[in-house]
């Protein structure tokens, strides 16, 4: 995103915004100073951002989103005190709520960083003359700070790698899967379990795929790589491609200037399943996308004079859903993609020594069997269960009766109408 | 002729100038009335209608009728249309660009991808 000209940046476009709604009102009523010719005069007490405090002045007409929007992870930014907070000890607090300050807190996202101007955390800027626009920007909003990551996977800026379908096909916004109650964080309404989620897997998966592809997994699913992975996979483990990972970023302020900066030791392409490390009902895949996230135990130590004390608490390979969704990726090209190729999973040579404890749930000890290992393994119904209908299995394969083999727990995300999928008919 | 006769002729006589006076009387009629309304002109042009909203015309606001009829416009109302300082400046990119304050370039020292 091209930076802006300090004109550029605060020039109303007269003809369109004195039209809108919000045009018809004096700036002062929201943005306080004065109305004044000199411009010190007019700027004084003048606040450029005004809803910093949506309550007070988004809030007088829309209280309905500026009671709720505090909560949201864009406003309280939740998410990161979760993650530094469990790999710290409280000691630390006070250094890191400065580290905090001097690093994290600039994407901290007012209304008017999705509804009015660029983000101030990009340098900020009018977009549209100041016209509010209902939807947010793809580019000048949303990836504008959700760029390195998600926006470079969606519009497909990495080499060789095509963008999303839903951009490349659909030509769909961000806005048209993460609704307005998710980023207000009316989470009750956006469908979440949890109304104030402190990180943004918790409490459901919101959006869902399943909210479009409705039939995915279900009876009426024609595809049967579906029907047999069901539960197992998350759905980026079939239908994503290979997206950033980063490493060892550290924070601190410069020596000659005193102005705090960052420093990544490395950004790279990586496509690794590993094993589910936030399991629960809404999320009861056995594997999913994972990506290195570039924290490391000396990431704070210029403000702690310390590694991390609980540093292993959190995997550094973490839950992903990389937005770069394909139909038809490597990895389900075949059953072989995945069955027996180690190179797809996050297996331990692949974790360092150092973070080996940290990533323990997410490490994959064991691959799925080479497929035709699997269907070896997979032993035939005898020869008098052909008088069984499909539908009949658990009743004895849970139960016990009469001495029957009981259902591996590697079974779980396996229905009852799958049974006969693998397990043939003699 | 007798008296009566005469007296009958008078009658009719004036009975028909009666009637003929009554007859020369218009009939009132119910006219519609015609009420004056001043409708503001439309307003399709943005520029028009931001001046609308930034600047009150001093007729406008001498005429608006008040609950105290007594007190006296002040000069700020009565003299000149009140006019948005802020909106004037920002509409205008050249004077934006003459009043910038100089911004002190800051130079990244990030290293790597945020």
């Amino acid at each position: 995103m091209a930076p802006l000209e300090p004109w550029e940046k605060v020039l109303i476009d007269g003809e369109t915004f004195l039209t809108n709604i919000h045009g018809t009102m004096a700036c002062t009523n929201c943005h306080l100073g004065e109305n004044d010719a000199d411009k010190a005069i007019a700027h004084t007490e003048m606040i450029a951002r005004p809803s910093e405090d949506p309550g007070t002045v988004c809030g007088s007409c829309h209280a309905d989103i500026s009671d709720v929007y505090p909560g949201s992870l864009h406003a309280s930014q939740a998410g990161y005190w979760t993650t530094i907070d469990a790999r710290n000890v409280p000691e630390d607090h006070p250094a890191l709520e400065e580290m905090f300050g001097n690093h994290c807190a600039s994407c901290h996202t007012t209304c008017g960083d999705c509804h009015v101007s660029q983000p101030a955390s990009v340098g900020g800027g009018l977009i549209e003359g100041h016209v509010f626009n209902a939807t947010p920007s793809l580019t000048r909003n949303c990836t504008a700070c959700h760029g390195s990551r998600v926006g470079n996977e969606y519009m497909g800026k990495h080499e060789d790698i095509k963008a999303d379908v839903h951009f490349r096909q659909g030509r769909m916004k961000c806005t048209d899967c993460h609704t307005a109650a998710e980023m207000h964080g009316d989470y009750a309404t956006a469908g979440l379990t949890s109304e104030e989620p402190v990180h943004r897997y918790e409490g459901g998966q919101v959006p869902i795929c399943t909210q479009c592809h409705a039939t995915v997994g279900s009876a009426d699913d024609a595809i049967q790589m579906h029907q047999m992975h069901g539960d197992k996979l998350s759905c980026q483990v079939c239908h994503s491609e290979s997206y950033s990972s980063c490493d060892g970023c550290h924070v601190q302020t410069s020596e000659e200037t005193g102005n705090p900066y960052f420093s990544t030791e490395g950004t790279y392409l990586t496509f690794f399943i590993g094993r589910n490390p936030l399991k629960s009902d809404e999320r009861p895949y056995e594997y999913v996308t994972v990506r290195h996230i570039p924290v490391a135990p000396t990431s704070y130590s210029f403000y702690t004079d310390s590694e991390m004390a609980n540093f292993d608490v959190l995997p550094t390979w973490a839950y992903a859903t990389p937005h770069n969704i394909q139909r038809e990726t490597p990895q389900n090209a075949s059953c072989e993609a995945c069955h027996g190729n180690a190179d797809i999973f996050l297996t331990a040579d692949k974790v360092k020594e150092s973070e080996m404890v940290a990533n323990q749930d997410v490490i994959v000890a064991e691959i799925p069997l080479p497929i035709e290992q699997l269907m070896a393994a997979i032993k035939p119904l005898p020869a008098n269960h052909e008088f069984y209908a499909s539908s009949l299995c658990l009743t004895c394969h849970t139960s016990g009766a009469e001495d029957t083999p009981q259902i591996p727990e590697g079974h779980a995300g396996y229905d009852q109408e799958s049974c006969s999928t693998c397990h043939a008919m003699p | 002729m007798n008296h009566s006769k005469i007296f009958f002729c008078l009658a009719v006589i004036l009975l028909v100038l009666g009637l003929a006076g009554c007859g020369s009387e218009p009939v009132p009629t119910l006219e519609p009335t015609a009420t004056e309304y001043t409708y503001p002109p439309p307003m399709n042009d943005p520029d028009e209608f931001a001046a609308s909203i930034l600047a009150t015309p001093e007729e406008e606001v001498a005429a608006a009728p008040t609950e105290a009829p007594e007190a006296e416009p002040t000069e700020e109302v009565a003299s000149e249309p009140q006019v948005d300082n802020c909106v004037e400046c920002h509409t205008d990119q050249q004077m934006l660009i003459d009043t910038a304050d100089p911004v002190a370039e800051v130079v990244s020292e990030n290293e790597g991808e945020g």
